[in-house]
């Protein structure tokens, strides 16, 4: 009977933990992307799914594309979305509906460049809901982090202790609870439902920082370990993979041009081997859309909707 | 496997959890099977190196005690015995020394002839400096026949291998912690409670403590050169507060987990800021270090035959009281040295030896002059005041220490110090310079530290004083209890930092 | 006896040595005070200490002191 109480102390407690833990989630995180997309790719059905970086998550719009192609698309890309992440979202979304076809965005940036802790790192995880693909998730990537990022999934949002009257009105409002993308809209760029990131024309100068530029001997071991499994899952449930490398502006090719040529070379090799069609935009010479830096937001691949529609619009016809 | 990690606290849960369910006998085992679990997760290849040093070790040890009992001729036994712990010491240390300062001494024989040897990559094997040391304190133990030589290798391989200590010591003596690591332990719900307040506390002076400071810390002693004296005094006070807490932190970790399993580990930190004197500091800081030093080289050194010469010969030169006191000096001179060569493979890390092994044999030598001195000025040893005086002057002297210890070089910490009394520029205290921008929130960091300061000086006060704070805690009524558990779980996410660039704890990385 | 306590009083004065028990345990003797005691032992007393022989239980008081020199001298 000892035990039973000792026990029972321990409940209790565990349990005031978990609700303090609650009231701190429901304090400082904020609404995301990546929310109302975990969301819609695990209650509704989609024929084709895009995964990837953020240049995807700019440069696809699943309407353009789906009006084209006559299918219902959803686009997953986040910028922070490695493959790991990537293959568990669809084996997420494969508990729902087995999608016909995945488009994966291929970054080679994302190839040489590890995952780090930031807000991002465990936010497509916490919203899962939970299922044995979300606990396998959770060994395959959050058992590396910090347990802070791991236990409190408001740990990253510490600092934005200021955020938290608007984060109590945004949690109160009925798109919230509905999953509109509108309230996320900001002053240069809103998200579309079907997860498409339209980012508005602007002036000014653009940046040329945060590029990772590729560097075949800085390969991470896990990637490609990654992409055999993505290729793997696919042949088991019969989904049809595409991969696909959306276009950076010219000027950046043209100061990069060993970077990227190595990185066309290698992927084109890879593609070949797993037999997988391999869509590489910097490589193919087509047109129906900007290919200089005034069609995108910056130097690293970011495009400005407008011409990114014109880009899914492109894209839709490889895609038919 | 990094002690912040999630899949470290699912590793040590499984852990725990297991060990009080299977069948105690079978307990040691356990520990034995999580420790090289633990060990291969880092790295399969680097397990070659505990391996050689587990084995090599364990049959010294035996090969010593069948001389012991064998040989009858007491010349003979010392001499076989002596070679088989001169070879084992030699390979063991030799490896050591080979994995640590291959690339140093490249260095200087570059440096000093003028050749092009190039750099070998090495890999430091995971805790190799921790459990070297603990091993071959063991086959001295053995040599001097105080402890008899473990005759079953598993049981021996994890006393090697042990995973707590491993990544940051203590240093445990197998007369101390072998029979614990055997034996059988009962689940007991007050000690899992100790345990987990001791973890916590621990993971409080890393996170919120240490990891806010380094900030500010690491962006002075990089660019020193942007800032004045007083910023970078600042800096050295914030080193002296994040190495306490980053260090001492892991300990309590290390040893909390320990203690989970009803092992209870040395204490390697004893509130070590309120120390009188150097010596005094070193029996405060990285305790286990400085006593093993102590006994298995310190005290060999300086009553060997060498040392016994030197002191006739100096007792002869300089008269009774100085000459015996001049090998002890010498032989504390080289354990420091020591010392600092053992913290890494720079010529800053050898000066940082030398000032405290210095000091120490300085005031060993002046010591009967303080004696005269501190009766002609009719200083009260006892009174408040001057133990005040003694933790200050103590306090300055090891912070003029980190100097050596934090900055990039020897040649850095020069320049630290000479801009440090050249350039002080007093107002930066005032006129906000040391709100640094390239420190995100570094006003705020300056608070949180600033608070765990506080509470931790106010822990350590009731410690000196004898106050056993873990049973303070989990004796109060519930709601305290709870108040206080809460307070630290969160306190963590709420309030702490993630390790800065590079990771981790930093003694991990010896 | 009184040698002892001599040497003792020479190398770390104002201790009763005649009655305190816990000169180690108490931190009275540090490991410089040991060793000056060893050195002091060897040239009145010819005994030889070994590092084994440095323990509390003949250091703490001026009797295991007395008592260590006379099991080293045989």
């Amino acid at each position: 009977m000892r035990s039973f109480k000792r026990i029972m102390k321990i409940v209790l407690f565990l349990s005031i933990c978990l609700a303090i833990n609650g009231v701190f989630v429901y304090m400082l995180v904020p609404n995301s992307f990546i929310r109302i997309k975990v969301h819609n790719i695990e209650n509704e059905k989609y024929d084709d799914i895009f995964v990837g970086s953020s240049h995807g998550f700019a440069a696809v719009n699943p309407v353009v594309v789906d009006g084209e192609t006559g299918r219902k698309s959803i686009n997953l890309c986040y910028g922070g979305e490695y493959l790991r992440d990537s293959y568990y979202l669809l084996k997420d979304a494969c508990r729902t509906h087995i999608p016909e076809r995945v488009i994966y965005e291929l970054d080679p940036g994302y190839w040489v460049n590890p995952d780090t802790e930031n807000p991002t790192y465990a936010m497509a995880y916490s919203n899962m809901s939970p299922s044995l693909v979300k606990a396998e998730y959770c060994f395959a990537k959050i058992t590396d982090a910090d347990f802070r990022s791991a236990l409190f999934p408001w740990f990253h949002y510490r600092k934005q202790y200021g955020m938290i009257p608007q984060n109590l009105k945004d949690k109160r409002e009925e798109s919230y609870r509905n999953f509109d993308a509108a309230p996320l809209e900001e002053p240069t760029q809103v998200m579309s439902d079907e997860g498409f990131m339209y980012i508005k024309n602007s002036e000014g100068e653009k940046t040329k920082a945060n590029m990772v530029l590729w560097d075949e001997s800085k390969v991470l071991e896990e990637v490609p370990m990654y992409f055999h499994k993505l290729v793997r899952f696919c042949r088991e449930k019969e989904i049809e993979l595409v991969v696909m490398t959306t276009p950076v502006p010219e000027e950046t090719l043209e100061e990069h041009s060993g970077n990227y040529k190595e990185a066309d070379r290698y992927f084109a090799e890879l593609m070949e081997e797993y037999g997988i069609r391999y869509l590489n935009f910097n490589t193919m010479e087509t047109d129906g859309f900007q290919r200089g830096v005034e069609g995108f937001s910056d130097y690293e691949g970011h495009m400005f909707g407008g011409n990114a529609e014109n880009f899914s619009r492109v894209l839709a016809e490889y895609l038919r | 496997m990094s002690l912040t990690s999630f899949e470290f606290v699912i590793f040590v849960g499984a852990a725990v959890a297991g060990y009080y369910l299977i069948p105690k006998r079978f307990q040691w085992v356990w520990l034995l099977a999580f420790s090289y679990i633990y060990y291969a997760a880092a790295s399969l290849k680097i397990l070659f190196f505990l391996l050689f040093s587990t084995a090599t070790t364990y049959l010294a040890g035996l090969l010593m005690d069948r001389i012991k009992e064998k040989q009858a001729d007491r010349e003979q036994r010392i001499k076989q015995k002596r070679r088989v712990v001169a070879a084992a010491l030699v390979l063991n240390f030799g490896m050591l020394a080979v994995v640590k300062y291959t690339n140093f001494a490249i260095e200087n024989i570059n440096a000093l002839l003028g050749s092009h040897l190039s750099f070998q990559t090495i890999i430091l094997p995971l805790g190799i400096s921790f459990y070297t040391f603990q091993s071959m304190g063991y086959l001295l133990d053995v040599y001097w026949e105080k402890v008899e030589a473990e005759r079953n290798p598993f049981r021996f391989a994890l006393f090697v291998s042990f995973f707590p200590q491993i990544l940051q010591g203590p240093i445990g003596r197998f007369n101390r912690l072998a029979h614990q690591l055997y034996e059988s332990h009962d689940f007991d719900w007050g000690r899992m409670e100790r345990a987990f307040i001791l973890i916590l506390w621990g993971f409080f002076k890393k996170m919120v403590i240490a990891d806010n400071a380094a900030g500010f810390v690491d962006e002075v002693f990089g660019n020193y050169g942007s800032y004045g004296g007083a910023a970078i005094v600042v800096a050295v006070l914030g080193y002296s507060v994040q190495l306490y807490g980053d260090f001492s932190g892991g300990m309590d970790v290390v040893r909390g987990i320990a203690e989970l399993f009803g092992i209870s580990l040395d204490e390697n930190f004893r509130r070590p800021y309120f120390a009188v004197s150097i010596t005094d500091f070193w029996h405060r800081w990285h305790i286990t270090l400085g006593t093993w030093m102590k006994d298995y080289v310190f005290y060999p050194l300086s009553l060997s035959k060498m040392m016994g010469r030197f002191s006739k010969a100096a007792k002869k030169r300089f008269g009774k009281s100085i000459g015996r006191t001049l090998p002890i000096c010498l032989a504390n001179i080289i354990v420091f040295l020591l010392v600092g060569v053992w913290h890494g493979a720079d010529w800053k890390f050898i000066l940082y030896g030398l000032y405290n092994g210095l000091i120490i044999a300085f005031s060993g030598l002046m010591m009967q002059n303080y004696r005269k001195w501190k009766n002609l000025c009719h200083i009260n040893e006892k009174a408040p005041l001057w133990k005040g005086f003694q933790i200050a002057r103590t306090f300055l002297l090891v912070n003029i220490s980190w100097y050596f210890d934090r900055a990039a070089g020897v040649g850095e910490a020069f320049d630290m110090m000479r801009i440090t009394l050249t350039s002080f520029r007093l107002s930066d205290f005032w006129n906000g310079s040391l709100m640094l921008e390239s420190v995100d929130l570094v006003a705020l960091r300056f608070v949180i530290v600033g608070f765990g300061c506080i509470l931790l000086f106010l822990v350590s006060l009731l410690q000196e004083r004898g106050v056993k704070i873990r049973e303070a805690i989990t004796g109060r009524h519930v709601l305290i209890k709870y108040a206080v558990y809460l307070f630290l779980i969160f306190v963590l996410p709420a309030l702490g930092q993630p390790p800065s660039a590079g990771g981790g704890f930093i003694y991990a990385q010896f | 006896m009184e040698k002892l306590i001599a040497i003792l009083e020479d190398i770390n004065p104002d201790v009763d040595y005649a009655n305190c028990t816990t000169l180690i345990d108490d931190g009275i003797l540090d490991s410089f005070a040991i060793l000056s005691i060893v050195s002091e032992l060897h040239d009145e007393f010819g005994v030889y200490v070994t590092p084994v022989d440095i323990t509390p239980d003949n250091f703490n008081s001026a009797q295991a002191l007395w008592d260590m020199v006379q099991r080293l001298q045989g």
